[in-house]
């Protein structure tokens, strides 16, 4: 791949792993308890939306799976430590290959058909979630209704020891995420998926194999999300189904990624910032329902506004406030 | 495991009357999903607000339920109106307007926990007996009962799904529509107002939501949550019976609901919310096989 030879785009990767190396050394060493935990779910955030902008904000195929994804990932890492006395990184590619392997089989079917795009494949990824809470929570293997406590399973291991060590963890998922993102902002993989987003039929007709492309990175995003809900098992200590499979926690990933903008790679990193620090702030009110409504306004505020985000917003160039029409295409 | 036919019959019966209230909030969606482009997660909560709505009105200012109508029915036309001319306004493509009627179903589940309370509300035991005891059938089918309240969700289901199957076909606004889905630009050069026409249909499916709401709330005990349990049987339905089709969606429910009822005879109940999705998704799966059967028939006819 001679795309791999840009400048430009190592430039990024090292930024990228310049910045993760500041936070592991940093944050673990300076900050207080509430911050390195903080900074955990922050990071997984970061997680997921940088990996649901890799498949649907490329593509424009907009998926309410990524929460099941990240949730069979903490399931199968909660069943790995229950079941067994593997190491964390056992846990780690299983709930990784569980939720690809997931997105693997419904991106075969889903995708084979052009009928299942737009708000057709949003209510089937909607779909796939009452389907697998169904059955995580009827069968006993894995919860059985009653929820797994994975903390007793873990407290000898390393991974289990210390929120430092999750936080760790999840910086390292976050750079791999990234990594991924960047190389699909300048590759002919992502110059695929965005000609996809633009017009599928056009792209095809012209050569771009757009079934094997949206399969592959459909695999690749459910993965990802898949490895963060690993470390996210052992952090809630306690899992079960109507937290982890929350309708929430999609959400918030598309709000961070429509918030931060889809033009970019980077374009979730702003928005998941802006999301998580939100939250936050609403914590102080005391009300979950209150702060819901907070957040849900926000995002119809967000997508009326501002329908390519912050990134968006910015021009390209600096200095050039130019804005061609080419550019206009983006969110949808 | 032998089930008696007597049970079998009127677990299908139930099923049946349950589906007829689930085909009426199916109706909303459908129109608006098939004609407006516009899957509208927010219907649901319209009619679990239109349930807490009628739940109040009864219980505190001692209401008759049917008499609530006169009150939600236009307020939620309204609210209908303004929705849509938020998507008007915002010139909102469809992957957005899903977006936004998602974030609007979150907060309104927040919305009505705050206001009336996570628990669990019954208006049953307020209700006058002739509303709660059981009616038996006449005489061919002496052992069967039904409740008075699934046969107003009957009533509902087919006096809104008869109005807005004849409404579509045959007058001139339900063609106006009709047009305005196949092309709206086209639609609007020969002189129909879509602006308008899209306003009055958005506001007309939030009404039936209304309607919806109030069979809900003397059906069943209302929780804040109740919408993710019908999601699943109203979007199946929807997409079932073919979008912007109500008449299908009804039937789609009923049968949706019998099929669902009747796995409860014989399987473990609490899988019985997979039964639909599988439905769904053995329908997806036989989509090529009946069009290779369309294209095969047609083929032969014209050869």
């Amino acid at each position: 791949m001679n795309d791999l030879r840009d400048l430009a785009l190592w430039r990024q990767f090292a930024a990228v792993a310049g910045c993760a190396v500041v936070a592991v050394v940093a944050v673990p060493a300076f900050g207080s308890d509430f911050v390195i935990a903080f900074g955990f779910q922050f990071v997984t955030w970061i997680v997921l939306a940088l990996s649901w902008g890799l498949f649907s904000g490329n593509t424009g195929y907009a998926s309410f799976g990524h929460g099941v994804f990240f949730g069979i990932g903490t399931y199968a890492a909660a069943a790995v430590f229950r079941h067994s006395d593997a190491p964390f990184v056992v846990a780690l590619l299983v709930a990784g290959l569980a939720a690809g392997a997931l997105a693997l089989v419904v991106g075969l079917a889903v995708f084979a058909s052009s009928r299942f795009s737009g708000d057709l494949f949003g209510l089937i990824t909607l779909a796939m979630a009452f389907i697998v809470v169904t059955v995580v929570s009827n069968v006993a293997f894995l919860d059985g209704g009653t929820g797994v406590f994975v903390r007793e399973h873990v407290v000898g291991s390393w991974a289990g020891s210390s929120t430092r060590h999750l936080f760790v963890i999840a910086v390292g998922l976050a750079v791999l995420t990234a990594g991924v993102a960047i190389a699909t902002s300048s590759t002919r993989w992502g110059a695929a998926l965005r000609s996809i987003r633009d017009d599928e039929q056009v792209a095809e007709s012209l050569g771009v194999p757009t079934y094997r492309y949206k399969v592959l990175t459909f695999v690749v995003s459910a993965a990802l999300a898949g490895l963060a809900g690993a470390p996210q098992a052992i952090y809630l200590g306690y899992v079960e189904v109507g937290a982890v499979f929350s309708l929430n926690i999609p959400l918030l990933v598309i709000m961070m990624t429509i918030l931060g903008g889809i033009t970019r790679w980077w374009g979730p990193l702003i928005g998941a910032a802006s999301v998580v620090i939100l939250r936050e702030a609403l914590l102080d009110l005391g009300s979950p329902e209150l702060s819901q409504i907070i957040l849900g306004g926000a995002l119809v505020v967000v997508i009326a506004l501002l329908p390519h985000g912050v990134s968006g917003a910015i021009p390209r160039r600096w200095g050039t406030r130019r804005r061609t029409p080419a550019l206009e295409g983006g969110a949808r | 495991m032998s089930v008696s036919s007597l049970a079998l019959a009127q677990t299908l019966l139930n099923g049946a009357l349950l589906g007829c209230l689930f085909g009426s909030i199916a109706l909303g969606l459908s129109v608006k999903w098939g004609h407006l482009g516009v899957a509208d997660f927010f219907h649901l909560s319209l009619t679990l607000l239109g349930a807490y709505l009628t739940y109040s009105l009864v219980t505190e200012l001692l209401w008759d339920p049917f008499l609530t109508l006169a009150v939600t029915v236009p307020a939620f036309f309204v609210v209908g109106v303004g929705v849509q001319y938020l998507f008007h306004l915002i010139d909102a493509q469809p992957f957005t307007t899903l977006l936004i009627t998602f974030a609007l179903f979150i907060v309104t589940e927040s919305v009505v926990s705050m206001i009336w309370s996570p628990d669990l509300l019954n208006l049953r035991p307020l209700l006058a007996d002739g509303f709660t005891t059981s009616i038996r059938l006449p005489d061919p089918l002496p052992r069967l009962a039904v409740q008075p309240i699934d046969l107003v969700a009957l009533v509902c289901a087919a006096l809104m799904v008869g109005l807005a199957t004849y409404a579509l076909r045959s007058t001139r606004a339900g063609r106006a529509v009709q047009a305005m889905r196949q092309d709206a630009a086209i639609a609007e050069t020969l002189g129909v107002r879509v602006l308008p026409l899209t306003l009055a249909v958005s506001g007309l499916a939030a009404a039936t939501a209304a309607v919806a709401g109030m069979v809900v709330s003397l059906r069943m005990p209302l929780t804040p949550t109740l919408p993710l349990q019908w999601i699943g049987v109203v979007v199946v339905a929807t997409m079932l019976g073919g979008l912007g089709r109500p008449l299908g969606a009804l039937v789609a429910a009923v049968v949706l609901m019998m099929i669902q009822n009747a796995w409860s005879l014989w399987f473990p109940p609490q899988w019985a919310p997979a039964v639909t999705f599988g439905v769904l998704f053995l329908f997806l799966a036989l989509q090529p096989l009946t069009r290779l059967a369309r294209e095969r028939i047609t083929s032969g006819r014209t050869a």
